[in-house]
C-alpha cells in the first residue's frame, strides 16, 4: 500500500513534467522537420514562460523571421528576465538586423547572466563570455558605422545649406545690384563697328 | 549637356542614378548656370569680352577635365564605404546633392558665363540688336546641346567610357578657349597653365569608382547607355562559386545571380520563390512521361537570366519551360550570355533585349501560364509604369485562364509602404485577391495573383507540393505574419495618372529595417 501510494505520488509528480518535455520536444522536432507553424503550436503549450519564448524564438529564427524571433525573445524576458539563452538571442538578433541600440541594451544583462547563472560548466560560461566580447566588438563596429553615416549626412546638409544659400544670394545680388558706371565696351575690340541705332 | 548627362553617371557608383539623384544634379547645374549667367552679364561690360570668353572657356575646360579625378574623394565625404541599401536613404538624397554642389557647380558656373559673353561679343562685332544676338547664341548652343545629348548617351559613354568623355569635353572646350585667346591677341600661357594640369589629372589621379570588396573577383565591367555594370564572383576557388551582376552603386544589392548548376539558389534568395506556381498548377497529365506540357513563361526584367535558370532546375517531371524574357539593357543581355549561361537563341528561350517591359507586354501574344515581374531601375526603384493598375490589368489579359502573375516586391515586410501599395494595386488590376509572402532572411516579398482562379493559402492542402526543395521553401511561409491575402481595394493606390511610388520608395528606405523591430523600443 505504501509502495503503491509512493508510486502514485511519483507518477503524479512526473506527469506534468513529462507533458512539458513532450511539448518542447515536439516543438523542436517539428522545427527541425520544417513544420514551423506546428512548432509554434507546440511551443504555446509549454508552461514555463522562458522555455515557451525560447521555443517560439527558435521556430521563427529558423524560418527566417528574425524580427519575430527578436520579439519572442524580448517578450520572454519580460517574464524571465535572467534567462540566459533568451538574453543571448536578444543580443545576437539586433546585431544580425543591424539595429545596434537594441543589442547595446541587452549586452550588459547577458554578461551579468553569463557570470551569475548557477549550474553552468566552466566551458559553457567561458563560451558565453567570449561571445559577449564578440558582440561588444560587433556593436562597436556597427555604432561606429552609424556615426560615420550620421557625420556624412550632417556634412552633406551643411554643405548644401551654406553652398546653396551662397549661390542663391550671389545670383540675387547680381540680378538686382546696380551695374557699373559709364558705357561698357568702348569699342576696343578688334574689328568692332559702331552700333547702329 | 555632355557634362550634365555624364555627371549622374559619375556619381552613380556611390549614389546611384535614381530620379532623386537626377533631380539633384539638374538642380545644382541650373542654379550654377543662373549664377554664371548673371556673372557673365557683369563680365560682358568689360573692355575685352573676346579675351574673357577665351579665359572662361579655358577655366571651364580645366574644371571639367578634373571631374573624374575628384569624383571619388568628394563622394567619399558624403557616402562612407560599407553602407547597406536600407541605411543609405538620407545619404543618397543629401549626399548626392552635396557632392553635386561641390563637383559640378564650379564648372557649370564658369560655363554659364559663356552665353552672355558670346552675346556681347556678337553684338559688338555685328550691327545686331541684343535680341538677335541672343537668339543666335541660344540657337547655336541648343544645337550643341542636342548633339551632346544624343552623342553622350549613344556614343561617348559606351565607346569612350566616363573618364575619357569628360576629358574629351574638356579638351574641346579648352581648344576653343585657346583659339579665342589667340584670336583676341591674348597669350597661350594662360591656356597652357590651365589645360596641362587638367590633362595630368586624368593620368595621375584617374577616375576611381569604389573598389569591390576583397572577397570578390571582378570578371567584367561596362558602361551601358543605362547604367554602370560589373560582374563579380564570390568563392572563385570553391566548389560552388557565385556570380553577381551589379549595377551602379549596388551597395549590398545585386541584379542577377549565377551558380554552376540550374536550380535553387537558397531560400533567402527571392528567385526561388518564383517557382511554386509551376507546382501549384498541378502536375502534368499523361503519366509515365508520355505527355510533356510546356509552361509558358514571360519574364519582365530578365536581367542575366537568373529566373529561368532557377525554374529550369525545379520543374515537375513531364513539364518543360518555354520562356520569353524582356530586358531593357542590351549590355545586360550580352553579359548574361557571356557570364551567366543565359540562352537567347532558341524558340524555347527567347530574350528581347533593348525593349521596355510594358511595351513588350503590349506586343506579346499572351496566353502565358506565368508572368514574372522582376524589374527594378537603379537597384531599388520600381519603374512607375510597371506598378500601376493599368499595367496589372494588361498583365491579366495576357495570362491564360488560371495563369499566374508573380511579382518581386522589395521591401521591409508585409506592411512596407511599397509592398502594400503594389499588392493592393495588383489586386485591383487583376480584380482578384493577391497572396503576399515574406521571403525569409531577406528584404523581399513575393506577390502571387491569378487570373480567374483561386490562390492556394499557406496551411492548406493546395499550398503543399510534393518536392522536397520546393516544400522546404514553402514551410516557413506557414508562420503567422509570414503571409497576407490582399483584397482588391475600391481605388488603386498606383495608377498611370497618379503614382506616388517614388515617395513611397523613400518612405520605405527611410524606415528600413527599423520596420522589423517596430514597437521594441
Amino acid at each position: 500500500m505504501r509502495l503503491r501510494a509512493a508510486g502514485l505520488v511519483l507518477l503524479a509528480c512526473s506527469g506534468p513534467a513529462l507533458a512539458v518535455q513532450d511539448h518542447a520536444y515536439d516543438s523542436r522536432t517539428a522545427r527541425s522537420e520544417g513544420r514551423y507553424a506546428q512548432a509554434l503550436t507546440y511551443a504555446a503549450q509549454v508552461g514555463d514562460p522562458g522555455e515557451r519564448a525560447l521555443l517560439e524564438l527558435e521556430a521563427r529564427y529558423w524560418a527566417g523571421d528574425l524580427g519575430g524571433a527578436l520579439r519572442a525573445a524580448r517578450r520572454g524576458l519580460e517574464q524571465a528576465p535572467e534567462h540566459l539563452e533568451l538574453l543571448y538571442y536578444a543580443t545576437l538578433l539586433p546585431l544580425d538586423l543591424a539595429v545596434p541600440d537594441l543589442a547595446e541594451e541587452m549586452l550588459p544583462r547577458l554578461e551579468l547572466a553569463a557570470r551569475g547563472t548557477p549550474g553552468l560548466t566552466g566551458d559553457v560560461r567561458a563560451g558565453y563570455l567570449e561571445r559577449c566580447e564578440g558582440f561588444a566588438r560587433d556593436l562597436a563596429d556597427q555604432q561606429g558605422r552609424g556615426d560615420q553615416r550620421a557625420d556624412a549626412a550632417g556634412r552633406a546638409q551643411l554643405v548644401v545649406a551654406i553652398g546653396g544659400a551662397a549661390m542663391v544670394l550671389a545670383t540675387l545680388w547680381l540680378l538686382t545690384a546696380p551695374g557699373a558706371r559709364g558705357r561698357p565696351g568702348t569699342g576696343a575690340t578688334p574689328g568692332s563697328r559702331a552700333r547702329q541705332g | 549637356m555632355t557634362v550634365e548627362l555624364s555627371a549622374v553617371r559619375l556619381l552613380a557608383p556611390w549614389f546611384g542614378a535614381s530620379s532623386g539623384v537626377w533631380t539633384n544634379v539638374i538642380g545644382v547645374v541650373l542654379l550654377a548656370l543662373a549664377l554664371g549667367y548673371t556673372l557673365g552679364a557683369r563680365l560682358s561690360r568689360r573692355p575685352r569680352p573676346d579675351r574673357d570668353l577665351g579665359l572662361v572657356l579655358l577655366l571651364g575646360a580645366g574644371l571639367v577635365a578634373w571631374l573624374p579625378a575628384l569624383a571619388a574623394p568628394v563622394a567619399r565625404l558624403f557616402m562612407p564605404s560599407g553602407v547597406a541599401l536600407d541605411q543609405a536613404a538620407s545619404l543618397l538624397t543629401w549626399g548626392s546633392l552635396a557632392a553635386s554642389l561641390v563637383l559640378f557647380s564650379p564648372a557649370a558656373l564658369t560655363l554659364g558665363c559663356v552665353g552672355p559673353l558670346a552675346v556681347e561679343l556678337l553684338g559688338r562685332r555685328r550691327p545686331e540688336r541684343p535680341g538677335e544676338a541672343g537668339g543666335r547664341v541660344l540657337g547655336a548652343s541648343t544645337l550643341g546641346s542636342l548633339a551632346g545629348t544624343f552623342g553622350t548617351t549613344h556614343l561617348f559613354l559606351p565607346e569612350l567610357g566616363l573618364a575619357k568623355t569628360f576629358l574629351m569635353a574638356g579638351g574641346l572646350l579648352g581648344l576653343l578657349g585657346l583659339w579665342l585667346r589667340l584670336q583676341a591677341g591674348g597669350g597661350a600661357a594662360a591656356g597652357l597653365l590651365i589645360l596641362l594640369p587638367a590633362g595630368a589629372a586624368t593620368g595621375l589621379a584617374p577616375y576611381a569608382p569604389p573598389a569591390i570588396p576583397e572577397d570578390l573577383t571582378l570578371l567584367a565591367e561596362r558602361q551601358s547607355p543605362y547604367q554602370a555594370l560589373r560582374v563579380v564572383e564570390a568563392g572563385t576557388d570553391s566548389e560552388r562559386p557565385m556570380r553577381m551582376l551589379q549595377v551602379n552603386e549596388s551597395l549590398d544589392s545585386f541584379q542577377s545571380l549565377w551558380v554552376p548548376e540550374p536550380g535553387p539558389l537558397g531560400a533567402q534568395y527571392y528567385y526561388d520563390h518564383f517557382v511554386p506556381p509551376v507546382w501549384w498548377a498541378g502536375l502534368p497529365s499523361g503519366g509515365g512521361g508520355a505527355q510533356v506540357e510546356a509552361w509558358d513563361l514571360l519574364v519582365l526584367g530578365m536581367g542575366a537570366g537568373t529566373t529561368v535558370r532557377v525554374l529550369e532546375g525545379l520543374l515537375p517531371t513531364g513539364r518543360t519551360l518555354r520562356s520569353a524574357g524582356v530586358e531593357i539593357d542590351p549590355e545586360v543581355v550580352a553579359l548574361g550570355e557571356a557570364y551567366f549561361d543565359m540562352e537567347t537563341g532558341s524558340p524555347e528561350r527567347r530574350v528581347w533585349g533593348g525593349l521596355d517591359g510594358r511595351a513588350a507586354l503590349e506586343l506579346s501574344p499572351g496566353g502565358y501560364d506565368q508572368i514574372i515581374l522582376d524589374s527594378y531601375a537603379n537597384n531599388m526603384e520600381v519603374p512607375a509604369h510597371l506598378s500601376t493598375t493599368e499595367f496589372f490589368a494588361l498583365a491579366a489579359e495576357k495570362l491564360a485562364p488560371g495563369g499566374w502573375l508573380t511579382v518581386n516586391a522589395a521591401g521591409f515586410g508585409l506592411d512596407d509602404p511599397v509592398v502594400r501599395a503594389l499588392a493592393e494595386t495588383a489586386a485591383h488590376g487583376l480584380q482578384s485577391p493577391v497572396l503576399l509572402l515574406r521571403v525569409p532572411f531577406s528584404r523581399n516579398c513575393i506577390l502571387h495573383g491569378r487570373r480567374d482562379a483561386a490562390l492556394p493559402l499557406p496551411g492548406s492542402e493546395e499550398f503543399r507540393v510534393d518536392h522536397p526543395e520546393v516544400a522546404a521553401l514553402l514551410a516557413p511561409l506557414d508562420l503567422p505574419g509570414a503571409w497576407a491575402l490582399v483584397q482588391p481595394p475600391a481605388e488603386a493606390p498606383l495608377s498611370d495618372d497618379q503614382n506616388p511610388v517614388d515617395r513611397l520608395q523613400l518612405e520605405s528606405i527611410a524606415a528600413g529595417r527599423q520596420r522589423w523591430v517596430e514597437g521594441l523600443r
